[in-house]
């Protein structure tokens, strides 16, 4: 049992990244604030039934990414799960690879690598399927492992391995369009599409 | 490609995300040592979750951790 009396000591840390991925959740600054405070609302509420030196930050996020489930399924009609068609491993790199000459090989990942803006990757994130975006952000922005983003969503731990799978290879065909429009790749590959 | 980059290719997100035991892990070094392809791969998909990791990270507003110091605080004390 924790001790509400702690409560901002223990747990107010964890709000600058809980509001990380609010903000890629609820896609807006007023609805990501909303978010966090009612996270933190209910996280109070509830901390007697927390087990002091349990994983508090999981705890936080479980509130959270429920929270934010609750919310996003009430506004849409038909709520859930949406389906990914299947990407083929590597589909950045071998993006970028598949064009590019020996002599600039590194060059042109790295200029992918460092081109893609923050206002790209946020974008990129955010189009994802609500059922994919949330276990991406729990493991490539939180680090969470595998059995503690099970435990999060509720679902079991192959689920969380192929949302996460298919979720990143998503990402990977978004980053591709965008790093396509900055002009981050090698000639041949964008006069490929032109 | 040999079966060994197909191995290892299956299992690239779990070595990626700390996933594998030990000595599953050190198969997959030792081949990424081995073979340059698969650890080029390898080191772009690494690069890249560090990249989004970094670049989503957000500027909490300072209004908003006052706001929550406050709400808690008003919850502790009603009046």
């Amino acid at each position: 049992m924790a001790d509400q009396a702690t409560f901002e000591d223990d747990a107010m840390q964890y709000a600058p990244q809980l509001y990380s991925a609010a903000m890629r959740m609820a896609r807006n600054p007023a609805d990501a604030e909303d978010l966090v405070q009612e996270t933190f609302l209910k996280a109070y509420r509830a901390y007697h039934t927390f087990e002091a030196g349990t994983n508090l930050k999981a705890w936080l996020y479980r509130i959270l990414t429920n929270t934010y489930i609750n919310r996003y399924r009430k506004k849409q009609r038909r709520p859930d799960e949406v389906e990914l068609g299947d990407t083929q491993d590597l589909y950045l790199y071998r993006k970028i690879g598949s064009a590019e000459s020996a002599d600039f090989s590194t060059s042109a990942e790295e200029a992918v690598l460092e081109g893609l803006v923050e206002a790209d990757i946020k974008a990129a994130v955010e189009s994802l399927p609500e059922n994919f975006r949330v276990p991406v952000l729990l493991a490539d922005l939180e680090g969470f492992s595998y059995k503690e983003i099970a435990d999060i969503l509720d679902i079991p731990i192959g689920t969380v391995m192929s949302r996460l799978h298919r979720g990143r290879k998503a990402l990977q065909r978004e980053l591709y369009e965008y790093a396509r429009t900055r002009g981050l790749l090698p000639d041949d590959e964008v006069a490929a599409h032109e | 490609m040999s079966h060994e980059c197909d191995d290892a290719l299956e299992m690239m997100y779990l070595y990626i995300d700390g996933e594998l035991t030990q000595d599953t892990a050190e198969t997959i070094r030792f081949h990424l040592e081995d073979c340059p392809p698969c650890g080029e791969a390898f080191s772009f998909e690494e690069r890249l979750k560090l990249v989004v990791r970094t670049r989503l990270q957000e500027e909490v507003p300072a209004e908003l951790m006052f706001r929550l110091h406050s709400i808690i605080r008003s919850e502790r004390n009603p009046d």
